[in-house]
């Protein structure tokens, strides 16, 4: 897979918002260059450059969308190791998660992330986030060079 | 002259009491010591037992012949010989004449082991007598008893309540992923694939979503109420008729083309937690909403009372009403007295309302008859009465 020039990373276990979500970027032509990891390991290995995504052409990609309940390693975990690395310390992520645990909400804020959506139930809800979220991290926002 | 008079018979009764107390001192203090209910020992400055009350032999079960003349700390085997105790009388009470409530406990021969309150008193007697001290015993084993076993109770239940609400908040969030994947894809079928559906798939399928909906209504409700559960309040002074402005105005967007009668009443301000008790009048006007949906116009009144120092505020409607026999269902949740054909719903709002009323130390109660209109009755207890 070519995954040079990853613009979204999606981190998302569960197969069913993965495809609504790229089904959303689809209809918006929002979903040229998405990548999709199913864990919270698998994000680390693919934004730190190891185990299978050791020969990435090491770019960050534009945003990160980051589910907080996850296998193996929770989406907490993964920005508190993003945040303390030089390399990722500073890249766009938008927690995307259907938790709206106060607490959740305040430990990722203070984990450094810049936005934090709640996943709607309602579908038009939905694909208007998605749509709202890949067009003003994408388009909009001028991320910072890393 | 009225009340000169009154004073001089006040005063005269005043010294024939104190008369017929210096007739009969000893007799008097005697029926004093015997009235009282606990334990009370007279000692000498020696500490030797002068007198004890009769509830004194009955308590700790003995005898006088072993109790008058005898060393307090010799007392039924020397089981009074509590460090703790000498304490009290040989280093506190000299130096302070008094204290009250000193906490013993101590395993006492024939009762087991008491926990005893000591009040103590060291009274100075005319001049060339000795002081004598004064000791009172309350046993408040019991108590002590009952209180641990309530407290005990109370962070059991404290517990179950958390683990509770633990599992309500987790159920209904771990049901929305995959209400919202049921519901995604139902519409994408719809919207983008509706082509290759017959008339009948396509019914079904509505059938599936609107079902689907009305789940993911009842979960977020459910979510909701739990998090009114769980909420922690806070407490300032509030203004009823303000909250009842913004409530409507929030419902306003609801009911775009109806003719809604609404009055507000003399509504005193309240302590108490402002977010929930908006969600009250919110939830109780939005029902009031719902059920006048077939009046024109509706009829809405929003006022309180008083009664026994309590304020009453209530929430009045000439809507659909209920049959009172049902009255005990009403703020149960998800349940429901109207078929939800009529009346769209989910059996959640008014949970949330008693849920609310109940955490400030209020109650919540209704009134109704089908056909002719209900009123609900809250107060707010606690912070008000």
């Amino acid at each position: 897979m070519n995954t040079n020039a990853v613009e979204v990373l999606l981190v998302e276990d569960n197969p069913n918002d993965v495809e609504l979500t790229l089904h959303a970027f689809r209809k918006h032509n929002l979903a040229n260059r998405i990548h999709i990891v199913r864990d919270g390991a698998e994000a680390l290995d693919f934004l730190f450059c190891r185990g299978p995504y050791q020969d990435r052409d090491p770019v960050i990609p534009k945003v990160i969308l980051l589910d907080l309940k996850l296998p193996k390693v929770d989406g907490l975990e993964v920005l508190r190791q993003l945040r303390a690395d030089e390399r990722t310390r500073l890249m766009p992520v938008v927690v995307m998660t259907s938790s709206r645990q106060e607490n959740d909400v305040v430990e990722a804020y203070k984990l450094g992330i810049n936005s934090y959506i709640v996943k709607p139930v309602d579908f038009d809800q939905f694909t208007e986030s998605v749509r709202q979220i890949g067009y003003y991290w994408l388009l909009l926002n001028q991320p910072p060079k890393l | 002259m009225k009340k000169h008079a009154e004073q001089t018979n006040k005063a005269r009764k005043k010294l024939e009491a104190a008369q017929l107390l210096k007739n009969y001192p000893s007799e008097f203090a005697e029926n004093i010591i015997n009235t009282v209910r606990e334990p009370l020992i007279v000692l000498d400055q020696d500490l030797r037992v002068v007198k004890v009350s009769r509830s004194f032999y009955d308590f700790f079960k003995v005898k006088p012949e072993d109790t008058v003349g005898q060393l307090i700390y010799d007392l039924g085997d020397k089981q009074w010989d509590i460090p703790k105790l000498r304490d009290l009388l040989e280093t506190i009470l000299p130096q302070k004449a008094a204290f009250d409530s000193y906490e013993v406990e101590h395993d006492f021969v024939g009762i087991g082991k008491r926990t005893m309150l000591l009040n103590a008193r060291q009274i100075e007697q005319p001049l060339g007598k000795e002081r004598i001290i004064l000791l009172a015993i309350e046993d408040i084993t019991e108590r002590k008893a009952i209180e641990a076993g309530l407290e005990n109770t109370r962070k059991e239940l404290e517990a179950a309540n958390k683990e509770l609400e633990a599992f309500t908040y987790s159920v209904s969030h771990d049901l929305r992923a995959p209400l919202r994947a049921v519901i995604g894809f139902s519409r994408i079928l719809i919207d983008e694939h509706a082509a290759l559906l017959s008339p009948e798939i396509q019914r079904y399928l509505g059938l599936v979503l609107s079902n689907t909906l009305q789940m993911g209504r009842l979960v977020d409700d459910l979510l909701s109420f739990s998090r009114f559960n769980r909420q922690a309040m806070a407490g300032g002074l509030v203004d009823p008729v303000q909250l009842v402005r913004e409530a409507m105005d929030l419902l306003g967007g609801e009911q775009p083309d109806r003719r809604v009668k609404l009055t507000v009443g003399d509504l005193p301000s309240c302590r108490g937690d402002r977010a929930m008790l908006k969600q009250v009048f919110v939830n109780l006007l939005s029902n009031s909403l719902k059920f006048t949906h077939h009046r024109d116009p509706a009829v809405i009144e929003v006022g309180s009372s008083r009664k026994d120092g309590e304020t009453i505020y209530f929430v009045r409607d000439n809507g659909a009403g209920f049959d009172m026999r049902y009255v005990g269902k009403l703020f149960s949740v998800f349940q429901r007295l109207h078929s939800s054909e009529t009346y769209e719903g989910t059996g959640v709002g008014l949970a949330i309302v008693q849920r609310i009323v109940h955490r400030h130390g209020g109650r919540a109660w209704a009134e109704g008859e089908p056909d002719k209109g209900a009123t609900f009755y809250f107060t707010l207890g606690g912070m008000n009465s």
